[in-house]
Formats: C-alpha cells, sequence, structure tokens
C-alpha cells in the first residue's frame, strides 16, 4: 500500500521481488554488556551487512567499536580510517592487531540520547579462498561534537565467517539499547 | 519470506523546493532514502522529520573531499540536518542516507548517508534529530531554484 505522497507517480510500484536481501539476527541490549557476539552465521549468502546504532560504556565522549571473527583474538587483524571530528579530517591505520576498529561510537559521557549509527558491510564472508574485508560507514552528532568516517578492515584469514563479536575497544563495553542487525545478501 | 528491504513511496522530483514522504508505517526497523535529481541553483539538500520545519532541534558532522582536499566540519542548532556542505550541483546529484530505528523512543534519532556532487565532491554525514519520537514524515527541502529534475524513493528495511 503506497503512502500518502505528495508528487506520488502514476504507476504503482511493482511486485516485491525474490528475496535477496534477508534478515538473519537481531540483537538489543536490555543491559550493559562488555560485548556481543552474532553465532551460527549461514553460509548461504554471497554478503553480509550489519546494521547498528550504539552507544558504548566507556567514560569519555568517544569510544571505538571493534569486530573480531570466529573469536579470533589473536594479531591477524589490520584497518584504515578516513574520519572527520567536526573540525578537522584525519587518516589512520592498525596493523596485526587483535581487533578491526569499524567505527568511533558515543562514550557513556556524551550528550543524553545520542546514539552512534552505522552500515558494515563484509563481502564474500563464506570464500575460503580469500582474506575477509570490511568497510563501514559510521558516525554520530551530538550538536557540537560527533564524528564521521569512512573504515576498511581486513581479517588474515580463509576461513569462512560463522560469528561476528562486537564491543568497545577499551573494554568497557556497550550500552542497553544498542541494536545489531545482521543481513544476509544473496548474490 | 516477505521481503526485508521494501520500497515504500516513490517521488518525482521536477519542480518545487520539498518533498514530503507522510504516514511512514512503523512496521520497519531502518529507514533509507536514495534520490537522485537536478536543481535550479546550488544550495543545500536539507531534511526534516515529522513536520517540525523551526526550532534548532537538528544537526551534523560530516567528512568531505572535493579533488584537492579533504575537510571536516559541523552545523549545530539548526532547523534541519543538511545532507551536503558543498551545495547541489544543476548537474547531477546522488544521495544516499539512513534513519537506523526511526521508532525507537529510547534515543534521538541518528541519520548517516553519503552524497556524489560529481562537479563539487563527495561527502559522509551524520546527523542528529534531538527528539525521541517515532518518524512518521520526512521532507526533503532545497532552496533556490529548487528541484527541476529526479526522482527519490524512500525504502524500510526490517530487522528480524
Amino acid at each position: 500500500m503506497l503512502n500518502n505522497v505528495a508528487g506520488v507517480l502514476g504507476s504503482p510500484l511493482p511486485p516485491a521481488p525474490v528475496a535477496y536481501f534477508e534478515s538473519i539476527s537481531t540483537n538489543t541490549l536490555g543491559s550493559n554488556q562488555t560485548n556481543i557476539t552474532l553465532s551460527s552465521i549461514p553460509s548461504g549468502y554471497k554478503h553480509l551487512q550489519l546494521r547498528y546504532i550504539t552507544r558504548n560504556n566507556r567514560a569519555s565522549t568517544l569510544d571505538g567499536l571493534y569486530l573480531r571473527f570466529n573469536s579470533d583474538t589473536g594479531a591477524n587483524y589490520s584497518d584504515h580510517q578516513v574520519r572527520g571530528d567536526g573540525t578537522s579530517a584525519s587518516s589512520a591505520a592498525d596493523v596485526s592487531s587483535s581487533l578491526m576498529l569499524a567505527s568511533l561510537v558515543p562514550g557513556s559521557t556524551a550528550t543524553g540520547n545520542v546514539y552512534g549509527a552505522g552500515v558494515i558491510d563484509i563481502l564474500e564472508y563464506a570464500n575460503t579462498s580469500i582474506y575477509k574485508t570490511m568497510r563501514s560507514l559510521g558516525g554520530y552528532d551530538t550538536n557540537g561534537g560527533g564524528q564521521m568516517g569512512l573504515y576498511s578492515g581486513n581479517w588474515r584469514s580463509t576461513s569462512a565467517i560463522t560469528s561476528i563479536t562486537i564491543g568497545s575497544t577499551d573494554g568497557s563495553g556497550l550500552l542497553a539499547g544498542s541494536s545489531f542487525a545482521l543481513y544476509g545478501i544473496k548474490g | 519470506m516477505a521481503a526485508t528491504y521494501e520500497a515504500i513511496a516513490t517521488t518525482a522530483l521536477t519542480s518545487g523546493t520539498s518533498y514530503t514522504f507522510s504516514s511512514i508505517p512503523g512496521t520497519f526497523t531502518d529507514l533509507v532514502l536514495v534520490t537522485s535529481f537536478t536543481v535550479g541553483s546550488n544550495l543545500d539538500l536539507g531534511i526534516q522529520f515529522n513536520g517540525e520545519t523551526t526550532g534548532t532541534n537538528y544537526s551534523q558532522t560530516y567528512l568531505q573531499g572535493n579533488g584537492t582536499s579533504t575537510s571536516s566540519g559541523r552545523g549545530s542548532n539548526q532547523n534541519q540536518i543538511y545532507l551536503d556542505n558543498t551545495g547541489t550541483s544543476t548537474a547531477s546529484n546522488l544521495y544516499e542516507f539512513s534513519v537506523m530505528n526511526y521508532t525507537n523512543p529510547s534515543y534521538y534519532k541518528t541519520v548517516i548517508g553519503t552524497c556524489a556532487v560529481p562537479s563539487l565532491g563527495m561527502q559522509t554525514i551524520s546527523g542528529t534529530w534531538r527528539n525521541t519520537a517515532a518518524i512518521t514524515s520526512m521532507r526533503l527541502l532545497v532552496g533556490g531554484g529548487g528541484f527541476t529534475s529526479g526522482i527519490a524513493t524512500l525504502y524500510g528495511i526490517k530487522a528480524a
């Protein structure tokens, strides 16, 4: 059913196509947690997309949001970032790291009710011939503060991704209300 | 399986300085707006929610590149979220942005997105509407000569 849209076209929308973008799981924190793991990720898709809204428990105005795959805590991750803090643009990189930086999000002392949001794509997550690559768009704005950035990351493993762990880079955890929705894209 | 990513509504952008998607259903998790258009003069594209067109409850932080340098800035206490800092182009503009968890009453509404204005640059923005109300309408607006051609489609993404 179409909504009441000013200037709506005369032709109706076409029927919904076969689903290529499917919801795999959704996790919304009812209480603060150190981290969250999305497990038992099925292998039947081509790509994964993680859409989130979150706030970390670090006693700061900002904190890093990290990813780990398949519970690998070894120094097998690297990432690059292009970020803006509302004053200047910057770039940074992490190599041989035990976690992959996916975004900067508000910490517990940031303006209340502001949560960071982002979209993370993991392409060819089940391909056992390649290392796994992530790209991320994420940020937040606090009306006088905030961050916006583009991130790419690499997990040096050819294993298919079966789980994703998400947490705060300083270990303080994720605040209640944070929500992570995982989708599979068929190819 | 019911579609997870659905088109809610689409509209032509052929005249006027604003278009409103109203009666947005509350059955999705995220909203995604994709729009490509041309304008009569190079002024910014903005967005407002739920008919709030005055006041100072909107702000954004941006990161941009113009082909010569990168920069970052922000706007605060505004009557709209500006989805670009470079202004729009009379030749071509492409914007895509998401509003996450647009019905959740526990936090302010966050917008993230990108825009490509080939003659001026590209940007990513994060914007905030300081209101915890569920979003039921979304208004796109551009100043000056208004829209001259194009289309905008609003999608809903539903999480499990």
